[in-house]
């Protein structure tokens, strides 16, 4: 160990060792920490003390550093950490704290995960996503749920998760099952996604269980997409479970297309449309039948990417396949290889008396595509001013006020019936657009495809919390698993009198010092890769990030019980530091010192 | 601070905060009888101290206190220090419009000023007893000791002039209700507290309650009062009770699996009769049938279990006292010579030498009495005689000789027993309000601290405060802060010593809605309410105390710089010159 400097030195490692560590152990520390702190110019000291809080304590008010770091022997810091901490630039009144690398697993603030061979984290056997997608979530996302009432698979989110994904060639439209959670407000609430830059690329507005589609563009080749969704609204918290907890996703998976013909359909429809133009008709015949057997299970055939609100369901009647609309049908279309026409078999609707009308498609943005008149049955056929490789995001709707459409619903069906599209699909387009008309390449394009009341009113269910949880503002979820690395100045740990004292107190000390340590006013700053720790993998640690727990039975140590969180009474202490906006301090001025 | 004012070394530093804003009608008045009365108490008993008075956030358009108030002509041996906290440092709390004057952050900022060795966090209207203050003027305080004491509510229609042993005499004959450790409770003229109605005993019964009762308590089927581990009874038997007092009595949740032992001590602290109980059970205490009135002390010892959402220790709650009545025959001059009632009439026999006994048997109407049988049984219910026989014929005359020896042992005490008469199970203390705490078995130190109005009086060793940094400096309604500092102080290691009469502090009441009273809660929980201030709930205090018990530590709430160290405040020395 370096001889003491005169006025301290700059880092106190205070290392706890089960039973003061093996000679050995030491012996490696100790070189280690040498030979690196010499390459790199760090200025420590190195205190090792057993594991027990008061141990530590004993070390932490004997160091003389500027600032303390209290870990363990059999954590590894890399070289980046060490010329981290050599280059000085520890703030004071900084909480710093780190993943732990074990084995191949991580513990991070939200939980523990194994990892994948490429460092993401590794989805749960049972997931909101499947197996083989590609997409793995990042920071942001709580390990998954089994929700108690349903039975169904869920992640919560808090204010912002990362998704990465593997998206297809040539981009993907993904589907998200979404339900507003205690952390956000007032409904609706806004849930945004980011592109990696952090710039907002869509928007939903998420009132219930909403079903969105979400068109993902390609990833630079063999890369992979990230961005983040975002709630610029949550961090609300609740009063048993430390977590913030604002959306929980029931689903996160690409949209797959399932394309079948059916010929009744085909031939049918091309007997009415014949029937009803007349010779014109068979000017149409072409691309009617190109059309109609482009189509699936659905109205939907090539390129229509996905669907959103507008979209009455998909009836039957006569042999005839068809979706009623009554304004703003969203449709997302994928311009693939060379520039689109949009096509559509479209037939005016009984809200419309069944007589001829403007067919109105616009861009999501406003923008006028086109304008066409239906008259009885059509084929519409109009160019989509999006380039080639990108999507565009298409609302339809009758040229009518929408208040008299509203107005009027036929009796006994409350449905406004406009029109209904009976066959939509894209094909290249025969008349190409001058490149000014093309629209800006759309990278992301999103739609809401269904809402319903979500499973769980969080307004009606903390309605007797509620000032409780107006107390608490929007208050931090620390990283408080796996704290094996807490650094931070001395004064402050001087200040919090050190780790908590008390012999019954559950194995969560850590968590309570880091609460105890935010509300004292330091500010956590959790340090990110290059900077690194790692163990030796060994015997698992306890995620510390829920409220689950064995309770009050004495019988039960929470700290002792892997997978569990920090015990309801912790929950209760750390709920009322934020209730009261003050540190716990269990220690009197005699710490360190017995 | 004035430079001579650092030179002054007190023996005790009272702390005080306050704001000109009347609160509690008469504010000045009070707050001037508080100062003189300390004054002139400190110089007769030549008590070296220091008044801290911080004046917090004063109100715009009112005279500082400093102005409003008269100073004492000799304050030689007691400085009064007023320090000025401005509106500017309390706008920087929440809360700051709907609480004018936060209160423990205030006391914090005098307690951290403080320079005596002791400091009492006290409050603007307390009067201190004469036995009180030469009990300080002793220096007999000790540090890791808190001092708490009962608080004697008194009238607020004080003597318009007059010194200080007017005063004081006007707290002795004006007091209006006490609060004590166990309950707050009113005091009939003769200073006993006065029995609620549908007591645990008959207003006719002769038995009034002292010390260590607990506010009557009802369930669905029962009133009844729980014991603290000693508590005082004092009886005038009526003449027609027989010398045995009959006890309706329940072992408490906090007893756990084991029994209870009830003891029954004398004045003198000698222990007269001893009984162990389970369950619910009538016992029966036996008296001297020559004492007719006087004082017991109950004692009850247990396991002392911590219970989940009550902070005190239940071993036993006692559902009723009552008297047995004496036997007609024993209560007249005449015996009666027969009886058909439903049960046999009672004997009692009382004698130090021979007696004779006489039963006149005589069957009814065509009835014969075919045989009989005598059982003579010691206190403990086993035979020690047994005789029987045929009998033919009517009438009989049963003769029993009895020869009592009195044997060289206390003559008075030999009465005194304690015997259960009959007993059941007690209720279900698991599944009821009063369960355990899950982990009472691991709990090393369970204490039922004295925190009733302990705002007013709290008394430590100045390091004693510093080591817990004063009470919590919540900006909330301060309502069991001052309590949450005290139970912090036990699970630091500070010992608890109640002071006891003549030691007394008064408090002068306020008017209706102003400080807590019984009678103003309501009134003071809609005046929050409205503003939307919070305050810390009973159950929330009672989380807070069994997680100190839990990890048996105290909960600190307040930083290095708790009491407002950092800032620099104007202070001011209440001279004559400067009044």
């Amino acid at each position: 160990m370096p001889s003491p400097e005169p006025a301290g030195p700059y880092i106190s490692i205070v290392a706890a060792a089960p039973n003061g560590g093996t000679p050995d152990n030491l012996q490696t520390l100790i070189a280690s920490w040498t030979g690196r702190a010499e390459r790199f110019g760090l200025s420590w000291e190195l205190i090792v003390v057993s594991t027990e809080a008061t141990a530590r304590n004993a070390g932490i008010r004997r160091a003389r550093g500027e600032f303390i770091l209290s870990t363990t022997i059999d954590i590894q810091l890399s070289d980046e950490l060490i010329q981290f901490l050599a280059s000085r630039q520890l703030r004071k009144g900084r909480l710093y704290r780190i993943d732990l690398h074990e084995g191949g697993r991580v513990h991070c603030r939200e939980g523990s995960f194994q990892l994948t061979a490429g460092g993401l984290r590794e989805n749960q056997p049972e997931d909101i996503t499947g197996a083989h997608s590609g997409i793995h979530f990042g920071e942001g996302w709580f390990p998954a749920e089994r929700d108690s009432a349903t039975g169904e698979i869920f992640r919560w989110i808090e204010n912002a998760a990362e998704v990465i994904a593997c998206v297809p060639e040539d981009g993907g439209a993904l589907s998200l099952e979404v339900e507003p959670g205690p952390g956000v407000g007032p409904l609706p609430q806004l849930l945004h996604v980011l592109d990696r830059t952090g710039v907002m690329v869509a928007e939903f507005r998420i009132a219930g269980r909403t079903s969105v589609q979400l068109w993902v563009p390609p990833a630079a080749p063999g890369g992979t997409q990230s961005f983040y969704l975002s709630v610029p609204d949550g961090g609300r918290p609740v009063v048993d479970d430390l977590r913030i907890l604002n959306f929980r996703l029931f689903h996160c998976d690409w949209v797959q297309h399932r394309n079948a013909r059916e010929d009744v359909t085909l031939a049918r429809l091309l007997i009415r449309h014949a029937r009803r133009r007349g010779i014109r008709a068979f000017n149409h015949v072409n691309g009617l039948v190109r059309l109609l057997r482009s189509v699936g299970d659905d109205i939907f055939g090539a390129g229509i990417e996905y669907w959103g609100r507008g979209w009455h369901r998909l009836e039957q009647a006569g042999g005839e396949k068809f979706r009623w609309v009554s304004t703003d049908a969203e449709l997302v279309v994928r311009i693939a290889g060379a520039q689109q026409d949009l096509c559509m078999l479209v037939e005016p609707g009984p809200s419309l008396s069944r007589r001829p009308f403007h067919l109105l498609i616009r861009l999501s943005g406003g923008r006028q595509v086109a304008k066409v008149k239906v008259k009885g049955l059509t084929l519409v056929r109009v160019p989509i001013p999006a380039a080639p490789g990108t999507v565009a995001s298409l609302l339809l709707a009758p040229d009518a006020p929408g208040e008299a459409l509203a107005s009027q619903a036929l009796p006994g069906d409350s449905r406004v019936l406009n029109f209904r599209v009976l066959a939509c699909a894209c094909e290249a387009s025969k008349r190409p657009l001058p490149p000014a008309e093309l629209a800006t390449p759309v990278g992301w394009t999103a739609v809401t495809v269904s809402e319903k009341p979500a499973g769980i009113d969080w307004t009606a269910k903390l309605e007797d919390r509620r000032h409780k949880i107006a107390e608490m503002g929007k208050p931090a979820f620390l990283h408080v698993n796996a704290c094996d690395f807490i650094l931070m100045d001395r004064d402050l740990w001087f200040d919090l009198r050190g780790y908590p004292q008390a012999d019954d107190l559950p194995g969560h000390l850590q968590t309570l010092f880091c609460y105890a340590a935010h509300f004292a006013g330091a500010s956590e700053e959790v340090l990110r890769a290059p900077l690194r720790i790692d163990r030796a993998a060994g015997p698992g640690r306890a995620p510390v990030v829920t409220g689950e727990d064995p309770g009050e039975d004495p019988g039960k140590d929470p700290g002792k019980d892997p997978g569990k969180g920090p015990g309801k009474d912790m929950v209760w202490l750390i709920t009322q530091m934020r209730r009261l906006h003050a540190p716990a301090i269990l220690n009197l001025d005699t710490w360190g010192k017995e | 601070m004035p430079e001579h004012t650092r030179n002054f070394a007190p023996y005790v530093s009272v702390v005080v905060a306050a704001r000109n804003d009347n609160h509690g009608g008469n504010m000045l008045g009070r707050m001037q009888a508080f100062i003189d009365s300390w004054i002139a108490q400190a110089t007769r008993y030549s008590l070296t101290s220091e008044i801290i008075v911080v004046e917090w956030n004063p109100p715009a358009g009112q005279p500082k206190l400093i102005d409003a108030l008269r100073c004492p002509a000799d304050t030689s041996l007691c400085q009064i220090r007023f320090i000025q906290v401005p509106r500017e440092v309390h706008q920087r709390f929440p809360n700051s419009t709907g609480i004018p004057l936060h209160q423990m952050i205030a006391k914090n900022a005098g307690i951290r000023r403080a320079r005596g060795q002791f400091v009492i966090a006290t409050n603007l209207d307390i009067i201190f007893s004469a036995a009180m203050m030469q009990f300080l003027a002793q220096h007999r305080l000790e540090a890791g000791v808190m001092y708490r004491m009962d608080r004697h509510d008194v009238a607020n229609e004080l003597p318009a002039s007059g010194g200080v042993d007017e005063l004081l005499a006007f707290c002795e004959s004006h007091v209006l209700r006490v609060f004590a450790r166990e309950a707050g409770f009113t005091l009939d003229a003769g200073g006993l507290p006065v029995a609620a109605g549908n007591d645990i005993f008959a207003p006719a019964a002769g038995l009034r309650l002292g010390t260590g009762w607990h506010q009557i308590e009802r369930s669905d089927f029962d009133a009844y009062r729980w014991m603290d581990p000693e508590a005082e009874l004092l009886f005038q038997r009526p003449r027609n009770a027989a010398p045995r007092l009959m006890m309706d009595l329940e072992a408490g949740p906090s007893a756990g699996s084991d029994p209870v032992t009830l003891e029954v001590a004398g004045t003198s602290g000698a222990v007269l009769a001893t009984a162990t109980l389970r369950g619910r059970a009538m016992v029966r205490l036996h008296l001297p049938p020559e004492i007719s009135s006087g004082r017991l002390l109950l004692r009850v010892r247990g396991q002392g279990l911590p219970l989940l959402r009550d902070l005190r220790v239940l071993h036993l709650r006692v559902l009723g006292l009552a008297w047995e009545d004496a036997p007609e025959w024993m209560q007249g001059t005449t015996v009666p010579s027969e009886t058909n009632g439903p049960s046999e009439p009672v004997i009692r026999v009382l004698s130090t030498g021979e007696r004779q006994i006489q039963f006149a048997v005589r069957p009814g109407l065509g009835a014969a009495l075919r045989k009989f049988e005598i059982d003579v049984r010691d206190a403990a219910g086993n035979v020690v005689f047994h005789a029987a026989d045929q009998a033919t014929g009517s009438a009989h005359v049963i003769t029993l000789n009895l020869d009592f020896g009195l044997s060289g042992a206390s003559q008075a005490s030999s009465a005194w027993l304690l015997e259960t008469v009959r007993a059941k199970p007690s209720q279900d203390w698991p599944a009821s309000y009063h369960a355990l705490n899950p982990l009472a078995h691991k709990i090393r130190r369970t204490a039922y601290l004295h925190t009733h109005a302990c705002g007013d009086f709290t008394l430590l060793a100045r390091d004693d405060w510093f080591a817990l940094r004063g009470y919590p400096e919540f900006p909330i309604w301060p309502m069991h802060l001052d309590a949450m500092f005290c139970y912090a102080a036990f699970h630091a290691g500070i010992r608890e010593e109640i002071l006891r009469d003549p030691m007394r502090i008064y408090h002068i009441e306020h008017l209706a809605a102003a400080g807590w009273t019984p009678e103003g809660e309501t009134a003071r929980s809609a005046r929050l309410a409205a503003k939307g201030v919070s305050e810390m709930q009973y159950s929330e205090f009672t989380k807070w105390v069994n997680l100190m018990r839990k990890f048996d530590a105290p909960i600190i709430f307040t930083l290095g710089n708790w009491g407002l160290a950092e800032v620099e405040f104007t202070e001011v020395e209440f001279t004559e010159a400067s009044a």
